[in-house]
């Protein structure tokens, strides 16, 4: 074998950087003009303004708060304007970017809305002016570190205390927390080795336990609650198989009408940083977006599931980890685990808690992918109970519930199963 | 940029920890710190080294610089030795050479400062 390579050949910034960016628009302004067309503009602004108004705690539904018109408006609004500031930004559109702003999406279903992301949004801001550098070396820390926009609204809307306290504390807790978020999120990525997808939420679950108790230390206990919209599975099915198909089709189209090298992204684990759009290219990137999001649509409507405002998060942020690390050979496992353990515990498969476990449990996916479909059974089935169980510890201040879980799991499981596997080897 | 020197050592264990991954058995390395960059030289046996491994390091190493993606994943880097974080590494240079011959394979990477 002989080779000689001198400089990095590929072009910079990639040929179809305008398509990336063009297709996150479209994406968005899609959620807009499906809400425009499930309400009137007066029903849309007054959602609005209740999902705002709203503690926003898990599991807050905002299609049950504010209708559909106003929480597709939401998260579409919300994904554009952050599209813009990537933009703005110079940010390189990765697969990264795709996770980053797909989650960004779908939480804004439940718990992100036009109000809230911006404290944290605005510590981190605060955080890369100490540190004398751009925010854009930390925009994908501030964009995931919105998983704890509740705590600020926590406080700003509380029943328990009054405006003129609660509004700073929120506004303050807020700013904190985007402060100590990106040093923190970096520094973890070691405790689970990148696998559990959703690292911030892993960070953000640490954080919210330590806050809470120090709240629930002054008497103060946030606590959970369960809204949750139902009866449009018709409906949200259309819109999202519709969704999914184009992406499928897009991608088909743009790979010369063939999936050709489209199985090469089951050999990657996931694991982080397995970013498919810059390893494999955009297009084979979008037929794995669009089959994801037709799987995880399948399974909650296979289950008996709610398609709700927080399952749909669950979905989107599945798709846009399928840039990111996700593939059907390494998130099937871990709906089967999850299965398995729905039907053999004390819960029911298709409650509200148990489909956003079995789609949010997919962080757990690296493991499936690197350890084989038993292991990545396992996780899952470890999951559901760890995820059910940690809730308390944040009382829902955390939007990424399941990343904190997952990161206690992969942490708890990885280096069990090295070690076994080493064994092996030698 | 906080860190700097950590990172460059990161980058050397993630590159060693590949080649050992690959079947290197003889790795030299050479770090060398300039004004205004550092240069790192690995050379290494490619006796048991495949194709497909050169082709996924090069891929990987070609990818372009991210300090956003640096800034929120490099402490990632050498700290698996069952997988890898060569894109990582490829987002963290800002060039690279590498030639092989039939026993021997030298890759040289350059990370501005």
């Amino acid at each position: 074998m002989r080779f000689k390579l001198k400089g990095k050949t590929k072009p910079h910034p990639s040929v179809d950087e305008k398509f990336r960016l063009i297709f996150l628009i479209l994406f968005a302004c899609s959620l807009i003009l499906f809400g425009l067309l499930a309400d009137s503009p007066q029903e849309i602004i007054y959602g609005l303004r209740r999902i705002i108004l709203d503690r926003a705690v898990l599991i807050t539904d905002y299609i049950k708060i504010g209708g559909i018109g106003a929480a597709f408006v939401n998260a579409g609004l919300i994904t554009l304007i952050f599209v813009f500031i990537l933009y703005k930004m110079k940010i390189h559109i990765s697969g990264a970017t795709y996770a980053a702003i797909f989650t960004m999406a779908g939480f804004s279903f439940f718990g992100k809305n036009l109000f809230n992301v911006w404290f944290i949004f605005l510590g981190v801001f605060i955080y890369a002016k100490i540190q004398r550098v751009h925010l854009s070396r930390y925009i994908y820390v501030a964009l995931y570190g919105t998983a704890m926009a509740p705590i600020s609204t926590e406080f700003i809307f509380s029943d328990q205390l009054p405006v003129y306290f609660g509004l700073p504390l929120g506004v303050f807790l807020g700013i904190l927390i985007g402060l100590i978020l990106p040093p923190l999120a970096t520094h973890l990525l070691k405790v689970h080795q990148g696998y559990n997808l959703y690292n911030v939420g892993f960070t953000a679950g640490l954080i919210s336990t330590i806050f809470v108790a120090l709240f629930k230390s002054y008497g103060y206990i946030p606590s959970t609650r369960l809204v949750y919209s139902k009866g449009n599975n018709e409906l949200f099915s259309y819109f999202l198989f519709i969704l999914f198909t184009i992406m499928v089709v897009i991608g088909y189209i743009r790979n010369n009408n063939s999936l050709k090298n489209y199985f090469k992204i089951f050999k990657y684990s996931g694991r982080l940083v397995s970013d498919f759009i810059v390893l494999e290219g955009v297009n084979l990137t979008l037929i794995n977006m669009g089959i994801n999001g037709i799987i995880a649509t399948i399974y909650v409507l296979l289950v008996g599931g709610e398609l709700s405002g927080p399952a749909i998060g669950g979905i989107f942020t599945i798709v846009g980890f399928s840039a990111f690390g996700k593939h059907p050979k390494n998130i099937i496992p871990i709906f089967l685990g999850v299965y398995l353990g729905a039907i053999t515990k004390i819960w029911n498969i298709n409650d509200p808690s148990i489909i956003l476990a079995a789609l949010f449990g997919t962080s757990l996916a690296p493991i499936a992918g690197e350890f084989g479909i038993l292991i990545g059974i396992l996780a899952a089935y470890i999951h559901l109970s760890v995820t059910l169980s940690v809730v308390s510890l944040h009382g829902g201040l955390n939007l990424y519930n399941n990343g904190f879980s997952a990161g206690l799991v992969a942490a708890f499981l990885v280096p069990i199963i090295s070690a076994l596997r080493r064994e092996e080897t030698s | 940029m906080r860190h700097n020197k950590k990172r460059v050592s990161k980058i050397v264990d993630e590159l060693i920890s590949y080649f050992f991954k690959i079947g290197s058995k003889n790795i030299h390395i050479d770090v060398l710190e300039e004004k205004k960059q550092y240069v790192i030289t690995f050379s290494c046996d490619t006796k048991n080294i495949k194709e497909s491994d050169i082709n996924l390091l090069v891929r990987c190493l070609n990818t372009y610089k991210s300090e956003e993606m640096e800034e929120y994943y490099w402490e990632l880097t050498g700290e698996c030795d069952t997988d890898s974080e060569l894109s990582i590494v490829g987002m963290m240079i800002d060039n690279f050479e590498i030639s092989i011959n039939d026993q021997n394979m030298e890759l040289i990477l350059y990370r501005k400062k």
